[in-house]
């Protein structure tokens, strides 16, 4: 058992409120990315699991036990920095046996670990070198295997692929997540990149300034995003929002006027918002069509740009109120710049945002 | 390729510090041939190289033979030695405590030790000196350790603070994590990775200690604890200096300092390669 759960977890520095009350359960074996801005928290967040700051209320338990004033090796936790902080004066072995040699006394079962961690990471070959010696995403490897050496009950990953180029963070992703579905491991792993957060994580915490915003699967957070933070933030290209106000709040409908645009109707479980506040709509670019047959939303505006990246077009529109939204559209597309088009989505891929910016709760909206 | 203009102020750049060596090695280049030369020969023509006809060891003979030259030779050797040791020791676990720990009074601490490196350590040779007589430790080679060690550390300390800051955080942590406790931090990821900058001090500490004599001479004048530079003096009277002598045990006095050096500079260009390569 190697679960994680963190109650009413707070951090302050001084006094600066970093994290507020923070409430997650992680199970065994689940791959959790904490997702977010730069400053919303979440290495911040990480380091308290990890021991490395301490916290400041609430409580944290790893494997049921309450852990707080445990110090990180009693903890039971293994972590991979942005910097991979390898020790410059060791050699591969020496790296990755360094730690382990605290916990193992037996020098031929240390030497069996660090040989099987290398080979999982194909680092054999490299074993005697320096770490000045290595590329990049060799010394990754590296860090990677002195975390695994150690048998940890939890994987704590701080942006590992930040410092990589793109090339090889892809690949790298992909060597995590079959070393993931190997290991059977709990792995927390912290990164601003929305893209790794969706390939990798069973579940993803969106972060904040310091609070979670929506904790669910991939799907779920780009499916039904709580609110707009989550909407705007998963997801690439971006959610297009459209400001609207409510022209009726009908019992299983609502009318809805955006500027410049013929008022039109969505439905909607009644009480929600009244007559005349205004609200956010948010529709995916995928989902949004150039023509289209009788849309539930249909929005007009002039072509900006055009972009083909060849499997898909991107369609860069200024809507009459002056607001830009992106189409995206499958393959290559035939508007051009200039031209004046009108663009559509169906009930089910439009989001409603109330003025505060929570998710409305609606019965159409495609929730898998 | 060069270019003219580059190799012309590379050449300029090496013509000054040729010339800067030249300046600095010129008395101890004068101190050695003059040790070698009969003492007619080294009044009639000092700059002059020992010729067959000048060539002499009556200086080297009279300080291994007449004094107890022996004796100082291994009390300066102990004294900077031992002194060497502690102040690297006790100052590189202390810049590690004042700049990797946040404790209460640390800055207070910091600015204390850094006031050593302003104030110099002869203002209280008064108290110094009460303090060793009180102690009971005069005429012993440990009351010139002990100063030696006050005098030395607050530079050592600060030099190697400022080193170990720069230390990347991460790795710190990654050994915390790995459970690695704090002294194994210190001894085997801190103090390699500080290497080049120990061996720096090591050499600051070591020049003034070795060539002090105004301590050996309040401190430790005795037969039995002279340092070198303490145990020249006898040779040099009001009025007759026996140059020759002078001249051979400064030679001697050159050698381990020397060598302590050249084994701490070999770190030292060791440290500068590696960091160089990453």
């Amino acid at each position: 058992m190697s679960s994680i759960e963190l109650k009413q977890v707070s951090k302050a520095f001084g006094d600066t409120q970093v994290i507020h009350g923070v409430d997650i359960a992680i199970d065994d074996g689940e791959f959790v990315v904490f997702v977010g801005p730069s400053g919303c928290g979440k290495s911040t967040l990480l380091r308290l699991i990890a021991g490395l700051e301490e916290i400041s209320a609430g409580e944290l338990y790893i494997a049921d036990a309450l852990v707080n004033d445990l110090s990180p090796r009693e903890r039971g936790i293994a972590m991979v920095f942005q910097s991979y902080a390898l020790y410059p004066h060791m050699s591969v072995y020496k790296n990755m046996a360094f730690g382990l040699r605290i916990t193992v006394r037996d020098r031929r079962e240390v030497e069996r670990r660090v040989r099987n961690a290398a080979k999982i990471l194909q680092l054999e070959e490299l074993l005697d070198r320096r770490p000045a010696q290595l590329s990049g995403g060799q010394r990754q490897r590296v860090a990677i295997g002195r975390a695994i050496v150690r048998d940890p009950k939890v994987f704590l990953f701080d942006e590992p692929l930040s410092n990589l180029d793109a090339a090889l963070r892809v690949q790298t992703r992909i060597e995590i997540a079959k070393l993931h579905r190997e290991l059977g491991s709990t792995i927390v792993y912290v990164t601003h990149d929305q893209v790794e957060a969706m390939t990798l994580a069973d579940r993803i915490v969106v972060l904040n300034e310091g609070r979670v915003e929506q904790v669910g699967t991939p799907l779920e957070l780009y499916n039904s995003p709580r609110n707009l933070f989550v909407a705007g933030f998963i997801g690439s290209p971006k959610m297009n929002t459209v400001q609207a106000r409510v022209e009726a709040a009908g019992p299983d409908s609502l009318t809805l006027a955006v500027d410049g645009q013929p008022a039109f109707a969505l439905g909607c479980v009644p009480g929600a918002v009244r007559d005349g506040e205004q609200v956010t709509l948010g529709v995916r670019p995928e989902h949004l069509r150039v023509g289209g047959d009788r849309p539930a939303l249909a929005l007009r505006g002039r072509v900006d740009v055009v972009e083909y990246l060849g499997d898909v077009s991107y369609l860069y529109l200024t809507l009459n109120d002056g607001s830009g939204v992106v189409v995206s559209s499958q393959g290559t597309s035939r508007a051009r710049s200039g031209q004046q088009v009108s663009v559509g989505a169906p009930d089910a891929a439009v989001h409603v945002f109330d003025a505060r910016g929570r998710a409305l709760e609606r019965p159409s909206v495609v929730r898998d | 390729m060069i270019r003219p203009r580059k190799a012309i102020h590379a050449a300029g750049v090496h013509a000054i510090l040729l010339l800067y060596t030249l300046i600095a090695l010129w008395p101890i280049f004068l101190i050695v041939i003059n040790s070698f030369k009969s003492r007619r020969a080294i009044f009639r023509d000092p700059m002059a190289l020992p010729a067959a006809d000048t060539f002499s060891l009556v200086g080297f003979e009279k300080v291994l033979s007449r004094s107890n030259f022996d004796v100082y030779f291994l009390n300066s050797v102990i004294v900077t030695v031992v002194t060497l040791a502690i102040v690297l020791l006790i100052g590189a676990m202390a810049a590690w405590a004042l700049s990797e720990y946040r404790f209460r009074g640390r800055v207070l601490l910091a600015l204390y030790l850094a006031i050593g490196i302003m104030v110099p350590i002869r203002l209280g040779s008064v108290s110094i000196l009460q303090l060793i007589v009180d102690l009971g430790l005069i005429n012993t080679l440990t009351a010139l350790v002990l100063v030696y060690t006050a005098q030395s550390l607050p530079l050592t300390i600060f030099i190697l603070s400022e080193f170990m800051q720069q230390i990347p955080r991460d790795l710190k942590e990654a050994a915390r994590c790995d459970g690695v406790s704090e002294y194994e931090i210190f001894w085997r990821v801190i103090l390699p990775l500080t290497r080049p900058a120990i061996a720096t001090v090591g050499v600051f500490t070591m020049v003034p200690v070795w060539n002090d004599l105004w301590f050996p001479l309040i401190l430790a004048p005795g037969e039995d604890t002279r340092t070198v530079t303490l145990g020249v003096q006898q040779f040099i009277g009001q009025y007759v200096t026996d140059w020759n002598s002078v001249l051979a045990s400064l030679t001697l006095a050159i050698i381990p300092a020397l060598a302590i050096y050249l084994v701490l500079s070999r770190q030292l260009i060791r440290g500068i390669t590696a960091g160089a390569v990453k």
